[in-house]
């Protein structure tokens, strides 16, 4: 089963506002992964260099780094996850688990790089858009605690 | 226009061709700068003169006529002396008749003096009285015509004496005016002289300012081609080099940046618009601003990771925390993985 990886990430939110022919150079660069039910896509812990955008099926953001913890999130399509460590390049805060058979497009620091050297703009619009989606999480944890 | 990088512009810029290019360029601007001064020099000489032309011709013509009222006035002179000379000379006759006619009296004086001795001498011997009678009576005769004569050469004396002043009074008329009268005809001949010197000097500079004139002309002709060549130089550097050419800047299209160019300068403005702008200094300048707002343009600021600047890759592809895993996880779905 293939996945229009182009039509994938025109659906994150970390890609709005980008071009067609800035897309298609993302999804040239990209690459789809396949995960089983219950497959850790990454663990708490690990070094984080690149994103994943979730092209079908769902995952769980688990704490701990056996993913026998708690469940923090469960994401669906076409959402994205990774971008934290990327940015910061902090450890990943989070183990994240296939929930089902599920496929997402991974992007590395050195994808992401080789797409800035083609599109400076298209590049600096995806940082933005990681901002806003940082901005949004940051946002709904700050309403979270102030209704404690 | 191309589209250039900043490495690739240093590089055109540091070209032998546009070494060349540029020496031919400081020369032709060289050119102009001397052949401007020059005109400009010039000109304002040729100006100069011509007024300091008109200036001596006016006061050569002032000269001029203060020479002729100089004459003039001598002239009047003169002829004042000449009227009080001839009236001297009608006075002085007037005198000497008057000294003949007063000589005259003198001599008719001593007679009626020694007449009338003669006769109080005849009384004095005495005599008969009939013939004393007519001795007292001759005697008194001879008093009245000496007497008479007596008042009568005095008033001629007087007359001839006031005759006399009147001769020296004339002269002394005469002499004062035939001395200014002569003053005034040197002081002629001497303006007349500073005339002719104006008149002189007013042609030599109109013709000065003539030659100025065409010295200007031939200037501006130089000036003129000097420019035509600076234009020419402009439209090869923009066939060369794909650069548009403006008056003190060429300008390249920023190949990374739609809406900014670079500006080359040719030449140092200490007034830049915001800064001190060097000859060949390379300035990025936006679509909108132009040369109005100049900013240097320097490596890495707005230069790709081709041209050296690594500080994006150095952060983002850098050392990375954590457990690394050769595989975060799941299957690859590509047939040809990146």
């Amino acid at each position: 089963m293939t996945v229009d990886k182009e039509q994938v990430l025109r659906g994150s939110p970390l890609f709005e506002m980008l071009s067609a022919a800035e897309l298609e150079i993302l999804a040239e660069v990209s690459r789809p992964l396949r995960f089983a039910a219950g497959e850790l896509v990454f663990r708490e812990g690990d070094q984080g260099d690149s994103l994943y955008v979730l092209a079908r099926g769902e995952v769980e953001v688990v704490a701990g780094a056996d993913g026998k913890g708690p469940v923090l999130a469960t994401l669906a399509t076409p959402s994205a996850f990774g971008e934290m460590s990327l940015i910061d390049r902090e450890v990943r805060s989070a183990t994240v688990r296939a929930k089902g058979e599920c496929v997402a497009l991974q992007l590395t620091a050195e994808n992401l790089t080789a797409f800035r050297k083609r599109s400076r703009d298209g590049f600096t619009l995806f940082l933005v858009n990681v901002a806003r989606v940082l901005s949004s999480r940051l946002r709904e944890t700050n309403q979270k605690l102030a209704r404690r | 226009m191309r589209s250039l990088r900043l490495g690739e512009l240093r590089e055109l810029l540091e070209s032998s061709a546009f070494a060349a290019w540029w020496t031919d360029w400081q020369r032709a601007v060289s050119t102009v700068r001397d052949a401007r001064a020059r005109h400009e020099d010039l000109l304002s000489h040729s100006e100069l003169m011509t007024v300091r032309s008109e200036l001596a011709q006016r006061a050569a013509v002032d000269a001029f006529s203060r020479s002729g009222e100089a004459e003039d006035e001598g002239t009047r002179f003169t002829a004042e002396s000449q009227e009080q000379e001839n009236r001297a000379l009608a006075l002085l006759g007037e005198y000497e008749e008057q000294r003949f006619r007063t000589s005259d009296l003198w001599v008719r004086l001593g007679g009626a003096e020694k007449v009338l001795e003669e006769r109080r001498e005849a009384l004095g011997r005495g005599g008969p009285a009939k013939a004393r009678g007519q001795l007292e009576a001759a005697v008194r005769d001879a008093e009245r015509s000496h007497q008479a004569l007596v008042a009568e050469y005095g008033a001629a004396d007087r007359k001839r004496t006031r005759l006399w002043e009147d001769v020296e009074a004339a002269w002394a008329v005469s002499f004062e005016r035939s001395l200014v009268g002569a003053e005034h005809g040197v002081l002629a001949r001497r303006i007349r002289r500073e005339a002719e010197r104006l008149f002189e000097e007013a042609e030599e500079r109109r013709t000065r300012a003539k030659q100025l004139a065409a010295d200007a002309d031939t200037a501006a002709r130089e000036l003129r081609a000097a420019t035509e060549l600076e234009r020419a130089l402009l439209s090869a550097a923009r066939e060369k080099f794909g650069c548009v050419p403006g008056p003190s800047y060429l300008y390249w299209r920023h190949r990374d940046d739609k809406r900014s160019a670079f500006a080359v300068a040719l030449g140092d403005d200490p007034d830049g618009a915001n800064l001190d702008v060097k000859a060949l200094g390379v300035y990025t300048v936006s679509r909108q601003r132009g040369v109005s707002f100049l900013e240097p343009a320097r490596d890495g600021l707005g230069v790709t990771a081709e041209e050296g600047d690594r500080r994006f890759e150095e952060y983002f592809l850098g050392p990375r925390k954590g457990a690394r895993r050769d595989q975060e996880g799941g299957t690859s779905s590509d047939p040809t993985p990146r």
